[in-house]
């Protein structure tokens, strides 16, 4: 009787990590679908680029008692448009006038670049949720403040010098003339 | 006829369906033997969780805000916007693959109400020479048949970010169904972003149109930079042409 018992309980423990098993081997399943990417345009272009750069910023933000905290990385570069560039030749020296910078931000495509951590809600049983307009002004605001930042920290004006540089050394292989480039 | 003696208390006598017998022999000495160990494991079991709960709870490891700013000397020739577009629907039985979906499929089925959604963003990729590379060497002038040749440096593609936001192309959440919260949207950005990477790493026609068009855009650029006095200008690119995708 008691090799029954040991036997029945045997089996009733095989059939359960079996179905375990079996249920852990299953593929996960989603809900998102996707659809296939597209190319949406090119744009030729002659940009000279002096800046990288990529950052993680943290987002803390609050939209009357919600509150939002996550984290973004933001990746980008400072060029200049060569293609509308002001030049004037005077005798041998030709005058090239550096274009306005151009900044580009946006987020970068590395694993992991935009996380939400935490969002809540001040008073009790207050909705913590944000939408899509929400999240999405709120990242335009923390970009619009990091656009900021890169002409208080100085990035913009080294941009600027380090273009400067390389432009005149292009211009002077390709021209074979003495060529000053200017910025105002 | 096989009896399977089950100890319950005292006093009373079931019998089984299909010629097996249960006897339940009550018994106040037996039930005292069984039950207390157990209550002493449980209680040892629950001391254990209460005592053991702030020390198991899984930490997530401390985030690092890295920052790099890169002196370069990119010349860019042509950017490319991609686009991605992914929807969130129930899971219906009949397209059920797996237990597991159909599962899911049943108990969405039972849910009050719609939950659907569809959002889409752009990812650019650019195309650029790397003029640290350019040396005097790679242009060459024949003032005899005024003819002036440059030799650019490889044509290089890379991811250059995606849009912060998010495009939200459809929304319709109603009855008693969770509204779609900015971690679900944030999940969903980071599953279009491997699949869009995977699917361009895969796909060498999205390199091949976007390196067609910087080697267009650069010649046209490089021959009217160079020609001066008349000069005819014949614009190459090294060869190793590659980068991220």
């Amino acid at each position: 009787m008691r090799y029954l018992k040991i036997t029945v309980l045997l089996v009733i423990l095989a059939a359960v990590v079996g179905v375990a098993m079996w249920w852990k081997q299953t593929p996960e399943y989603s809900r998102v679908r996707m659809e296939d990417a597209k190319i949406a345009d090119i744009t030729p272009m002659v940009s000279l680029c002096t800046i990288d750069f990529y950052q993680d910023v943290p987002i803390r933000a609050n939209k009357g008692s919600r509150h939002f905290f996550g984290k973004m990385t933001l990746t980008g570069s400072i060029g200049f448009d060569l293609e509308h560039m002001r030049q004037e030749s005077r005798g041998d020296t030709l005058k090239v006038w550096l274009p306005q910078e151009i900044i580009t931000i946006d987020e970068s495509t590395a694993e992991g670049s935009y996380k939400v951590i935490d969002t809540w809600n001040d008073k009790l049983l207050g909705k913590s949720g944000f939408t899509t307009a929400e999240e999405n002004e709120i990242k335009r605001k923390i970009m619009e403040s990091f656009r900021r930042g890169l002409y208080s920290s100085g990035q913009v004006a080294k941009a600027r010098r380090e273009a400067v540089e390389s432009l005149t050394s292009m211009l002077e292989a390709f021209t074979r003339r003495k060529v000053v480039v200017i910025y105002r | 006829m096989r009896v399977i003696n089950i100890f319950w208390g005292s006093g009373s006598k079931l019998s089984g369906a299909g010629g097996v017998k249960f006897v339940m022999n009550f018994n106040a000495n037996n039930m005292k033997q069984i039950v207390q160990p157990i209550l002493h494991m449980l209680t040892l079991l629950l001391v254990t969780l209460l005592l053991t709960a702030g020390c198991t709870k899984k930490r997530e490891p401390a985030e690092l805000l890295f920052s790099e700013f890169k002196k370069v000397d990119k010349l860019v020739l042509a950017r490319m916007s991609v686009s991605k577009m992914a929807t969130i629907d129930d899971l219906k039985l009949s397209e059920a693959g797996t237990a597991k979906e159909a599962g899911a499929a049943l108990i969405d089925a039972l849910k009050i109400g719609n939950r659907k959604a569809a959002y889409s963003y752009n990812t650019y990729l650019r195309a650029y020479v790397d003029m640290s590379e350019f040396t005097p060497d790679d242009i060459y002038v024949d003032d005899d048949t005024r003819v002036i040749e440059v030799r650019l440096p490889a044509i290089q593609t890379e991811f250059a970010g995606r849009d912060a936001a998010i495009k939200e192309e459809h929304y319709r959440v109603t009855g008693l169904r969770s509204s779609i919260s900015p971690y679900e949207r944030a999940d969903i950005k980071e599953r279009m972003n491997a699949a869009l990477k995977k699917e361009v790493e895969n796909n060498p026609e999205f390199s091949r149109r976007l390196t067609a068009a910087a080697r267009l855009k650069g010649s046209a650029f490089f021959s009217k930079l160079a020609d001066i006095d008349g000069y005819s200008v014949s614009v190459s690119f090294k060869n190793k042409e590659g980068g991220a995708l």
